[in-house]
């Protein structure tokens, strides 16, 4: 056992080649996966406890012995879960042995760890305890976590794995530069570079909405909270019938308005709520070749993310942003798209809510230096984009409105008109929007409708390049471009052939002369 | 109809370190709309237009059969509409298998030092070059029409979402494990070990 840890960096020898338990506080992190797991299925339950439902009303007992037996089972599912649980880190790999009935065994080498979170739900924080989680970049499945370790061995743990990573990087990129490696082991200096005040995160509540964030947790008293405030409304004496019958039609229509200011309100302040929950005491800090970040009100997160491995930065402004000049700053990595739908996804993106532009120009710098993302001139795209749109969306919606008005001339329904105009309107707001623009080291691409979200794309991490035409556009001498990266595929549609042409040798010529990494 | 998108392919820039990107395997057939475009075997779009059509066929039979089968009868409203809606699938599919036949015809790669070209489409004609060092594997596929008619798909992935895959179909085997063989022997992948 000893000849085998000699390989790894001097450090904890307990943990590492022995196989290990975690603390029993890990116990409540089973639990509630346990319980997660139940909530999910209650669905599944409830045409079991509709068939029950009589009996339960007769003896509500059964209900309270249905309730204790499965939470007898979750607590001792959890139970059994930890002392199953085995970690250890050997040969340069973490192995995390678990499950009661399926074993499941993972072997994740820490060359092929993408990023390492440090978690820690609420009920860890007294004890000053963290889950480690280890991102392999593919699914949440190949996810190694190590469930419950005192919070500074964790840090520790994670220093380690990323000294290890490094040396054995260097190792491998030996013949290809000549870089000094002296500079390597001050992982300790972490510089903070950005964190964000209860205003900023008040603005990003406002401008970005953040309250699905509360009804994930909402969800399931839905109906009971509509059942009490329709009983209130009931109790004030309101007849809502009695109303829309006998007020004036601009009455009622300031009624709706100013329900609809209301619950715009109750809205904004639940997403407000929301944006200081998640992001609570946010700070962004750098080392010499990480990203962190923390933040967390209930739960803390704290993310690190190699800087290499960010593929693409994009600055998101909705169109209330726009108007305040605050930036969602979002630094993408792997499979950043595919991983979009997933909910936790923006708890462990590496994202920087509401900051200025100035601000957002020095963090990505430290990624992508020389950037000129904040004042780039950008060129825009063919003027083709409205009339495509109009070809295909707008004139089939104003021939089918042509065909009902022949048959049916209602004055009421004249309003309908408003829907082509309205289209165009949009479609010719987000042709003014698009635009473009490249260097031979980045790309460019501005999008938007009335909000604007700007990328900077590094040639050289580009993966592939595709150009399509269709026989129109063959003829008009008009191309899209659209380039994959390994966080997804962004495109610029609509632009000068020649340009297509020219912008895919450079970024050929760019990625095959100069074989950089794109890791 | 000459494309003059492919025309400047191949003149990237190469004064600088000796950089190359010369085309690896010769062109031997007839030029349709790029100079360097190697097409895919001429079997191919034959054999994918039948292998369309056969399978249409096996479900309008299944499909007649249903409804001319003496075991029970379909209500009358269904079997109406059902004739009528496949009706509609049905020649919908064969037009979409007729311009994959003219889109096949026109499927064609090119292969150089540096990169791997994929030319396809017809109307709507997508041009996509995968630089080789980017490859992070690549495999080669045979479905059970492909093995009776001695044809390959080759699959080239690099990092990231799996749905991006870039996959030339309709390439003789031999070719298909030549193109391999070579991207497998490029340098940067034996570097990269």
């Amino acid at each position: 056992m000893a000849e085998l840890s000699q390989n790894l960096p001097q450090g904890d020898t307990e943990t590492q080649g022995h196989w290990s338990q975690i603390a029993p506080i890990g116990i409540l992190y089973f639990i509630q996966n346990f319980i997660v797991i139940v909530l999910n299925n209650v669905f599944y339950m409830l045409p079991i406890l509709f068939v029950l439902w009589d009996k339960i009303k007769a003896n509500p007992w059964i209900a309270v012995l249905i309730f204790a037996g499965i939470l007898g089972l979750v607590i001792g599912f959890a139970v059994l879960s930890f002392v199953f649980f085995r970690y250890r880190l050997f040969e340069g790999s973490v192995e995390v042995k678990s499950g009661i009935i399926f074993k499941k065994h993972i072997n994740l080498p820490f060359n092929r760890i993408q990023n390492v979170k440090i978690e820690q739900p609420f009920y860890y924080r007294p004890f000053g305890y963290a889950s480690l989680a280890f991102d392999s970049g593919g699914s949440l499945s190949q996810e190694a976590r190590l469930i419950a370790l005192r919070l500074d061995s964790a840090q520790s743990l994670r220093q380690q794995i990323s000294e290890n990573k490094a040396e054995g990087e260097i190792t491998e990129a030996l013949h290809e530069s000549s870089s000094d490696s002296s500079t390597r082991h001050d992982e300790i200096n972490e510089t903070v570079i950005n964190t964000r005040s209860i205003g900023d995160l008040a603005m990003h509540g406002v401008t970005s909405n953040r309250v699905y964030l509360l009804l994930a947790f909402v969800a399931p008293f839905i109906d009971d909270i509509i059942e009490y405030f329709s009983g209130k409304f009931a109790g004030w004496g309101l007849n809502i019938q009695s109303h829309i019958e006998n007020d004036p039609t601009w009455q009622i229509g300031l009624y709706v308005i100013a329900l609809f200011l209301f619950f715009l309100g109750i809205m904004t302040v639940l997403s407000i709520i929301g944006a200081i929950i998640l992001f609570w005491g946010f700070t962004l800090s750098k080392t010499q070749e990480k990203f962190i970040r923390r933040s967390g009100l209930i739960n803390r997160h704290e993310v690190a993310v190699p800087i290499s491995r960010i593929q693409v930065a994009i600055m998101k402004q909705d169109w209330l942003d726009t108007l305040f000049g605050r930036i969602n700053l979002r630094l993408d990595q792997l499979n950043a798209q595919a991983n979009a739908a997933n909910p936790e996804a923006l708890a462990n993106k590496l994202m920087v809510p509401s900051v200025f532009a100035f601000q957002c120009r020095d963090i990505v710098a430290h990624v992508f230096p020389e950037h000129q993302l904040h004042n780039t001139a950008f060129l825009s795209i063919k003027k083709m984009f409205i009339t495509r749109f109009v070809l295909w969306l707008v004139l089939p919606i104003t021939l089918g409105l042509t065909v009902l008005f022949a048959y049916h001339d209602d004055p009421n329904w004249w309003i309908l008109w408003l829907t082509p105009v309205a289209l165009t309107a949009l479609i010719w707001l987000r042709w003014r929007r698009w635009g473009f623009a490249y260097t031979d080291d980045y790309i460019y691409i501005k999008k938007g409708l009335l909000g604007v979200d700007r990328y900077c794309i590094p040639v050289h991490k580009i993966q592939r390049v595709s150009i399509s035409q269709s026989y129109w556009m063959r003829r008009s001498q008009v191309a899209s471009i659209k380039f994959y990266l390994a966080s997804g595929g962004y495109s610029i549609p609509l632009i000068d052939e020649t340009i297509a042409k020219q912008l895919q040798s450079v970024i050929l010529y760019q990625i095959e002369s100069q074989a950089r990494s794109w890791m | 109809m000459a494309t003059n998108t492919d025309k400047k392919l191949s003149d990237v820039p190469n004064a600088q370190n000796g950089f190359s990107n010369q085309l690896i395997e010769t062109v031997n057939e007839a030029q349709i709309d790029s100079p360097n475009m190697t097409h895919v075997a001429t079997t191919y779009p034959g054999i994918s237009l039948m292998v369309g059509v056969v399978v249409i066929a096996v479900i309008s039979i299944i499909f007649a059969g249903l409804i001319i089968q003496p075991l029970f009868a379909l209500p009358e409203q269904l079997e109406y509409w059902s004739i009528r809606i496949w009706g509609g699938i049905a020649l919908l599919w064969c037009l979409l298998e007729a311009y994959e036949y003219g889109a096949n015809k026109r499927l064609g790669y090119c292969l150089r030092e540096q990169d791997i070209t994929m030319f396809k489409g017809w109307l709507f004609r997508k041009i996509s070059t995968q630089p080789i060092c980017r490859i992070q594997h690549i495999e080669v596929k045979q479905g059970p029409v492909d093995r009776k008619s001695g044809l390959a798909k080759l699959h080239v992935f690099s990092a990231g979402d799996l749905t991006q895959t870039f996959i030339i179909p309709g390439l003789e085997k031999e070719k298909a494990e030549f193109i391999r063989n070579t991207i497998l022997h490029h340098k940067e992948l034996q570097q990269r070990g």
